[in-house]
């Protein structure tokens, strides 16, 4: 049975080929059509999506800059409640606190911190009930980054130039005082969710600090007070320093007197990629 | 004998067969050259879309903001893969702004889409007005 099976196959061996021809061409011209439609609709699914992009982009810029409005706003740290539960406070306890890591690239995803909205729906992240329709919602993703630029240990303690008797000390002490310490980068990153569109607006900004100072002199805590040194404070018993060693300062980092936030711009490099606002 | 055989081994295809094949191809043509018309349809309609998109991008450089209602959100902390919450880290009061854009469809007629953006809170007292532009 197998061997006539055989002959009959070896005999028909060209029969049928043209059938063969025929759906091949035919799957060729229907696979032809569908690239055609596929494209097409591809084509008009990116037009309409041009909208949704500027409505998300709209939303991202726009919350950026209220948060940039925020930083800006405060310029000393302060305990009283008028900057209670404020991003600037918060954005202060994120770049002091050792408990959020500095930003590296071995471990994204553990040193850069995302915040949602409180109500967002975690089944649908780009809705949050607070949140009207049309609004998407918001993610911000804060990182820290040590300011490589400047040696912070040699900035945060030194010695005054003279120790002479009757030296006035006025400006270099104010020299002192004025110098700002820029420890910390914060990057922020506001991303805007709308449907399935989203859009990210990244600001980088540096912490400048004025710290109070604390002036010592072979061991003893000495206070200038605009005329003469004093022991320990202003009332204290009058100190005069002798030429043996010179005064030695430090910066109380705890003590801030000035914190400012200012956002880093870089002329020399273009940032590409569509979907970065900054 | 031999000789049908050999005619018959040169045989090419039946006159049903081409038909067939005609028929077939016919077809394919029909499919093809509907898909082709679509596409065509496809491509002036995406034209259409894009300038109208453009022209409402442009206009929405100028349109004036509408302040909202002032709404605090507050921020919660949230894991890397964002599937769970924690509590609440610190809050920013914004103004539910949007902007009327106005522009032509591709029949003529005047058209308003509204765009919604955050704005400062209009407790701030900072001029708003385009303020979220950039």
């Amino acid at each position: 049975m197998n061997w006539k099976g055989w002959q009959q196959l070896r005999q028909n061996n060209k029969n049928g080929i043209s059938m063969v021809v025929v759906i091949c061409v035919s799957a060729f011209f229907v696979a032809f059509a569908a690239a055609i439609l596929y494209t097409a609709g591809l084509l008009t699914a990116q037009s309409n999506l041009r909208l949704k992009e500027e409505r998300c982009s709209q939303l991202a810029t726009s919350a950026a800059e209220i948060l940039n409005e925020e930083l800006l706003k405060y310029d000393k740290k302060s305990d009283d409640s008028s900057q209670n539960n404020s991003f600037y406070a918060f954005a202060n306890k994120f770049l002091d606190d050792t408990q959020y890591l500095d930003y590296s690239e071995d471990y994204p995803d553990s040193s850069r911190y995302n915040f949602l909205v409180s109500d967002t729906d975690l089944d649908n992240l780009a809705r949050a009930a607070s949140l009207p329709s049309g609004y998407g919602n918001i993610r911000i993703t804060l990182s820290k980054e040590k300011n490589d630029t400047e040696n912070l240990d040699s900035v945060k303690t030194g010695e005054l130039d003279s120790a002479t008797a009757g030296t006035n000390y006025q400006t270099e002490i104010d020299r002192i005082r004025n110098t700002t310490v820029r420890d910390y980068n914060l990057i922020v990153e506001v991303t805007a969710l709308y449907d399935d569109v989203t859009y990210t607006c990244k600001t980088e900004y540096s912490r400048e600090e004025k710290y109070d100072v604390k002036f010592s002199h072979k061991g003893t805590d000495i206070v200038w007070d605009g005329a003469n040194w004093h022991k320990n404070n202003t009332s204290g018993e009058i100190y005069e320093p002798d030429a043996s060693e010179k005064i030695k300062y430090e910066f109380l980092t705890q003590t801030t007197t000035s914190c400012v936030f200012r956002e880093n711009t870089y002329t020399d490099a273009m940032q590409e990629g569509g979907s970065d606002g900054k | 004998m031999i000789r049908l055989h050999r005619i018959r081994k040169k045989s090419g295809e039946t006159l049903v067969e081409v038909i067939a094949s005609m028929f077939i191809f016919l077809i394919l043509f029909g499919i093809l050259q509907g898909a082709i018309s679509y596409s065509h349809a496809s491509m002036e309609k995406n034209k259409q879309i894009r300038a109208e998109n453009s022209e409402i991008i442009q206009n929405l450089a100028s349109a004036d903001t509408t302040a909202g209602s002032d709404q605090t959100l507050q921020f919660v902390a949230t894991t890397p893969e964002m599937d769970q919450i924690g509590n609440p880290v610190f809050s920013i009061t914004a103004n539910l702004a949007s902007k009327e854009v106005k522009y032509k469809d591709t029949k003529g007629t005047a058209q308003i889409i509204t765009f919604y953006l955050y704005d400062l809170p209009s407790s701030s007292g900072t001029e708003n007005a385009g303020g979220a532009d950039q």
